[in-house]
């Protein structure tokens, strides 16, 4: 894959990832270009474009367009799939994903992304893969603000599959986390916060 | 402690959220990223956004620059920054901070950091040397994430020289006992070989270990590698092609942990990797593709049509079956598999089926064959992106025979698709072709731009054009030639407006006045020039322009000048009256100023031109009462209000008419009234008349006329008439003819494919195209009501064939055989085989001076009396019995003479139609029969016909109460050409009758126009009452059908044109005198063979007389 673009229906870009050395000026020209294209294209027309050298493979869902350029020998139905594959990971991890979602979280869209395919190439089409590793670092995030730095966070770090609970027993909050599922429960209880 | 119960307090949402929503980030709008956006959803204006974002972006810079911000911070306005970077502003101060928090920051930080850096540089920035240090730190960090991240990002971008600095440590993690690492390692390396092959030879060891790896996931990645691998040198790894297989059929059969499964296909992701390899290892190579067959057959058997997924997995199977060596069984499942494809509603599936055919058919372009009808109508698809498909597939179907019609298509695509590629041709095509180019191209070019309702496609043409010509003048234009030079201002005057966004309006006019000051600019081109300036000052700032240049060229010596300047003037007045009338006024006083005083009898100020003109060789001067004249009519000209006679008024003219600029003689009114200059005139002015429209509204007009004529309806309107008993079967005539002339496109297109089949729908080079007219008798009652004698006519194939061309056929045997088997009770006429050939009938109105004309051969045809002196007469459709025709043959008949076929030709103004005649002369009604019309040398156009579709047509034509015998009458009218279109000399009648249809004036415009020519005498003939010159053309008319135009005292012209062949619909014309005892002839043409053959027929019909 060369690149992937998302942008909404009024040509707004929410997402880029270029796997191939462009310079700015040739990216928002390829941007600017294809955005077109796309956009005037009608809904019942075929998801496959012929443009440049490249072929672009496109879907809508609801109010986003997601946009994959690949190869000619490519294969464009298993590019489509990417795209839907990308689309479930950020539906699981959002929750019903919309296009706010992706605005005001696009770097977490971004890692997704990148846990999703490494170098313009699928590496883990496994939705339960990619989500774990993606929780695995988020975790981190949160319980990292929950904690003083000094104490506990580099437990984590160094093992975050068997350290959490150590980590958490830190914590103001107990957090009964599910390893194998990586879903978890948050209970409070305010008044052992010191 | 108050501090760590605000940061709970502060994560408390997030974290509540995730109780519902897992590990869901909420939306943040409090935060100052949500602000930003929110405050960019709110704006109304491209530039209120800039401001915002500038300001924004003025914040940030001094936040990383302050000392006081800590890494959070800083994480949270890099990701501010990247959401700038991704609007399109520049950031490129934070790119420093962006591998600064890569380096400095804490895992999660460093997360936004490796991002940033990501989005933000390039593999050849010189910051990304920067980050070479951390990368490698972190990958030898104990934290697994942290070496994840370092791993994503190198396999994102990496500079090239640095790789060896990680290389080590990169390989090390091929053996890491987490799989995750493991995998993004491999995906490291893959990229490193990509961007440097060389740095990683040394380690291809280590992939054969990726590749045995016991993740499936590890495994997967490696193959990527091995597909670069393999793709560059097949040869060194046939030795995988065991493992491949293997792994394939694991995959396939399902041995593979669920959790590769997608939407419960089994990794189809390395399914199709796999595919993709083996095609690679087994292409051109026996030994190794045998060793697939197996896996590969269960691959096509498994992926069950039930989601894309398998369709994606089936393409690549079908892909690879046809690339490996050829297993005659696979590949007929793989044909039939794309069949799926290509009969899919689902418009992405029919690509792919369009995509895989253009792919297999290189091998046999019969599998095409199949799908003739279901390509015809992608080639029509409302989806450019498919007919682009098709005609891929078109061109790899291509061959000798169906060559004209799959370019026309591909010619028709272009021009609908491809403004920019279009006018950059043009642009090149005039700057080349320059002024030796034929007048017409410009004009043409014009009239393709002006035409056209004012849509959108149009607009963007024009602007296209507008553009291109406004970079082109930017430059050099010393080179251009003239007549780009007057397009160019002609595009310029009439659509500079579209350019609304350009900033700076009068750039446009300065480009003009440019070029009028240019020496090498010549007057007429300086007339466009101003024609187009005078157009465009209906602004003020153009106006000022405008004036200034009309100023300087007032005070030209050249009347063309003074005549131009008047002309502009006028319109200056129409468009500027309301907002300048004091303008208006100072300027006809300067005009009366400078112009009357001028105009003195003597004429002095033309002395200069006219030395130089006659210095060129131009007609002697005239008297000065006749220039006198002259100038004063062309004062009187000049006040008209935009008269024909002005290139400055062409287009306006040419708007508002919807006539092309070529209809318009620009130069008429100029040179009729300045004999002088005619001379001039004649050489500069592009001549409009008479001129052939090559481009029109849609195109290129030849081949939309071409390709407009393939898809003409088979049959004429239905009648309802016979429609109550009609057979079930029968499909609705109207639903038919898009049908049928989809058909007629399928037979042009793909003709020359596979062998004669008789089944097929339609075929064959060129040539016969026959159609089936049924009329019906009086008694049509009895059809409905009596059982029939059954009855078939079986072949009459070479009867017809004689009657076609008797010369052709001579060789083939086979005499007409009509029999009656009793047994049957129905009968149908099934097939008519005719030779297809895009003409027919209803096409007429559109071919308008006739287009190719049929032809036939050979005279071998006996006139006979019918044997029961049927008054076929009576017969003829009324739109072609007043037409020349031939005498009507019978072709055959049965025993008693009950059924009997005869035929005759009718020559049409475009077409020769075949007539054959059916007549039934017994008592009861044919209630179907079936006629069969083959023609193997013509190659055959089949198309299915009977009584239930065909015959209910043409009842109403026919005059009712004729001859009792006669139930039933089928007409079949051919046309066809000729189908060797190679030598003209073989074939004189390739002239046709009645041929090309001119004017006198049109064949003297014809004739000055045709570059190739030919004299010769010729022997006259020589009757009793006759005149020499009249009888020896009559005698050309009636031999070769040539049409007699005029003939003057001793002179005599003649037309023609050429039937088929390369130059088909091309005219020939003959200019005749009597010389002495004999004629001579010179001959025109635009094909440079016409006129020798045409004299060679002249000559041996008249040697026969």
């Amino acid at each position: 894959m060369q690149f992937m673009l998302l942008f909404s229906r009024q040509g707004k870009l929410r997402l880029q990832k270029w796997y191939v050395p462009l310079s700015d000026k040739e990216k928002k020209k390829i941007t600017r270009e294809l955005v077109q294209t796309v956009l005037a294209r009608k809904p019942k027309m075929c998801s496959f474009l012929e443009w440049r050298d490249l072929k672009v493979v496109y879907k809508r869902y609801a109010s986003l367009y997601f946009c994959c350029a690949i190869e000619n020998q490519d294969n464009e139905l298993i590019t489509l799939e990417i795209i839907h594959r990308y689309v479930e990971l950020l539906d699981k991890y959002f929750g019903s994903v919309c296009e706010l979602d992706i605005i005001f979280n696009f770097e977490k869209a971004y890692f997704i992304l990148d846990e999703f395919l490494l170098g313009g190439e699928a590496q883990d089409t496994s939705k339960k893969n990619v989500l774990k590793a993606i929780e695995q670092a988020d975790l981190l995030q949160e319980v990292k603000y929950l904690t003083d730095p000094k104490t506990g966070t580099s437990l984590i770090y160094d093992n975050p599959d068997i350290s959490l609970s150590l980590t958490l027993s830190l914590l103001p909050c107990s957090l009964c986390y599910d390893l194998q599922n990586v879903d978890f429960q948050i209970h409070l209880f305010p008044g052992t916060v010191h | 402690m108050s501090d760590v119960v605000e940061k709970t307090l502060s994560a408390l949402p997030s974290l509540l959220s995730l109780d519902s929503q897992a590990g869901a980030g909420k939306l943040s709008p409090s935060s100052k990223l949500g602000n930003l956006i929110k405050g960019i959803t709110e704006l109304t204006s491209k530039h209120e956004e800039e401001t915002l974002i500038k300001k924004e972006l003025e914040s940030i810079k001094e936040q990383v620059a302050s000392p006081n911000t800590t890494m959070r911070q800083m994480k949270e306005i890099m990701v501010r920054a990247i959401y700038c970077e991704m609007l399109g502003y520049q950031a490129s101060f934070s790119y420093i901070h962006a591998i600064k928090l890569a380096q400095q920051g804490s895992v999660l930080e460093k997360r936004v950091g490796y991002l940033a850096v990501s989005l933000f540089l390039n593999e050849t920035d010189e910051f990304l040397l920067l980050l070479v240090n951390t990368v490698l730190k972190d990958l030898q960090s104990t934290n697994l994430i942290e070496v994840c991240m370092a791993l994503t990002v190198v396999s994102q971008m990496f500079p090239k020289d640095m790789i060896p600095a990680i290389l080590p440590v990169v390989e090390e993690k091929l053996t890491h006992p987490k799989e995750i690492i493991r995998r993004k390692a491999v995906l490291a390396l893959y990229k490193f070989y990509l961007i440097a092959p060389n740095q990683v030879q040394h380690i291809h060891s280590k992939f054969r270990k990726a590749l045995c790896d016991k993740d499936p996931g590890v495994m997967t990645a490696s193959l990527h590698i091995y597909l670069q691998l393999i793709k560059e040198n097949p040869e060194s790894y046939k030795d995988l092609t065991g493992s491949m297989v293997t792994i394939l059929r694991q995959v396939v059969g399902g041995k593979l942990p669920l959790d590769f499964n997608y939407h419960s296909v089994p990794a189809p992701w390395l399914q199709i990797q796999l595919l993709r390899i083996l095609a690679y290892l087994g292409k051109e190579d026996q030994g190794t593709s045998e060793m697939m067959y197996d896996v590969l057959e269960e691959s096509l058997r498994r992926a069950e049509m039930n989601h894309n997924i398998t369709y994606a997995i089936l393409f690549e199977c079908v892909k690879t079956i046809y690339t490996v060596h050829p297993k005659s069984q696979l590949l007929e499942k793989a044909a039939e598999c794309i069949g799926n494809f290509v009969l899919s509603p689902k418009i992405n599936l029919k690509y792919l089926g369009l995509k895989a055919l253009t792919y297999v058919v290189q091998q046999d372009a019969n599998l095409a064959l199949p799908h003739q009808m279901t390509i015809i109508e992608c080639l029509d698809h409302s989806d450019v992106i498919i007919k682009r498909e098709t005609l891929e597939l078109l061109f790899r179907i291509t061959n000798a025979q169906n060559v004209t019609v799959i370019v026309e298509k591909m010619l028709e695509f272009l021009r609908l698709t491809y403004n920019v590629w279009f006018i950059q041709t043009m642009n090149s095509v005039f700057s080349l072709g320059g002024d030796v180019m034929q007048p017409d191209i410009p004009n043409n070019f014009l009239r393709l731009l002006a035409e056209g309702v004012d849509n959108v496609e149009d607009r963007q043409l024009r602007l296209f054009a507008v553009d291109s010509y406004v970079s082109l003048l930017q430059g050099e234009t010393a080179k251009l030639p003239q007549r780009f030079l007057q397009v160019i201002s002609w595009v310029l005057g009439e659509y500079s407006y579209l350019r609304e966004e350009e900033s700076d309006p009068g750039s446009v006019m300065r480009l003009l006045a440019r070029l009028l000051d240019q020496r090498h600019t010549s007057t007429e081109t300086r007339s466009w020039v101003l024609g187009a300036m005078t157009k465009l000052c209906s602004s003020p700032v153009y106006t000022a322009i405008y004036w200034q240049n009309l100023h300087c060229y007032s005070t030209e010596r050249h009347w063309l000048y003074k005549t131009k300047c008047l002309s502009s003037l006028f319109k200056l007045y129409l468009t500027t009256l309301i907002f300048e009338v004091d303008l208006i006024i100072s300027c006809l006083s300067w005009l009366w100023c400078c112009f009357i005083p001028q105009v003195d009898s003597s004429l002095s100020f033309l002395d200069g031109y006219v030395s130089d003109a006659l210095a060129a060789g131009a007609a002697p001067y005239k008297s000065p009462h006749q220039r006198q004249e002259d100038l004063v009519q062309e004062k009187a000209l000049s006040l008209e209000p935009y008269g024909l006679s002005l290139p400055v008024s062409l287009s306006s003219c040419s708007i508002t008419d919807r006539r092309s600029p070529t209809l318009l003689s620009m130069s008429s009114g100029l040179s009729g009234n300045s004999t002088e200059l005619s001379h001039q005139e004649g050489s500069t002015t592009l001549k409009l008349e008479g001129v052939k429209r090559v481009w029109g509204k849609d195109g290129y007009l030849a081949q939309q006329q071409s390709a407009g004529e393939t898809p003409t309806p088979l049959v004429e309107l239905p009648s309802p008439l016979l429609s109550p008993q009609s057979p079930p079967s029968q499909k609705p005539s109207s639903g038919l003819e898009p049908d049928q002339e989809k058909r007629q496109l399928a037979s042009s297109l793909f003709v020359g494919l596979g062998s004669h089949n008789s089944v097929c729908l339609v075929r064959l080079p060129s040539t016969v195209w026959l159609f089936i007219k049924n009329c019906q008798s009086a008694n049509q009652s009895n059809v409905v009501k009596s059982l029939f004698k059954p009855f078939y006519i079986n072949s009459c194939q070479s009867a017809l064939h004689n009657l076609l061309d008797s010369t052709t056929v001579a060789s083939e045997g086979g005499a007409a055989t009509t029999t009656t088997p009793q047994q049957t009770s129905q009968r149908t006429l099934d097939h008519t085989t005719s030779n297809g050939n895009p003409h027919v009938e209803g096409t007429e109105q559109r071919v308008e001076a006739g287009g190719p004309l049929s032809l036939i051969r050979g005279n071998g045809m006996v006139a006979v009396v019918p044997p029961r002196d049927l008054p076929l007469t009576s017969h003829l459709p009324a739109e072609l019995s007043g037409l020349a025709r031939s005498e009507f043959t019978p072709l055959c008949s049965d025993q008693d003479s009950s059924l009997a076929l005869s035929a005759c030709r009718v020559y049409k103004e475009d077409a020769l139609v075949l007539l054959v005649f059916i007549s039934n002369n017994n008592d009861s009604a044919l209630h179907q029969m079936v006629l069969q019309l083959t023609c193997k040398e013509l190659e055959v156009y089949i198309f299915q016909t009977g009584l239930n579709n065909k015959v209910p047509l043409f009842f109403s034509e026919i005059p009712v109460g004729r001859s009792r015998n006669q139930d039933r009458n089928t007409r079949v009218s051919s046309n066809r050409d000729l189908e060797k279109p190679r030598i003209f000399c073989e074939s004189f009648r390739n002239f046709c009758s009645p041929p090309l249809t001119v004017s006198t004036g049109d064949y003297g415009k014809m004739w000055l126009s045709f570059s190739h020519d030919l004299k010769q005498n010729l022997r006259l003939v020589t009757t009793e009452h006759q005149e020499p010159l009249t009888a020896t053309l009559d005698a050309l008319k009636g031999k070769l059908h040539l049409h007699v135009v005029d003939i003057i005292g001793s002179e005599g012209i003649v037309a023609c044109r050429l039937l088929q062949g390369p130059g088909q619909g091309q005219p020939c014309l003959l200019h005749c005198r009597v010389h002495a005892d004999s004629l001579a002839v010179w001959l025109r043409s635009p094909v440079p063979e016409l006129p020798d053959s045409l004299l060679y027929h002249c000559q041996k019909a008249l040697t026969e007389t």
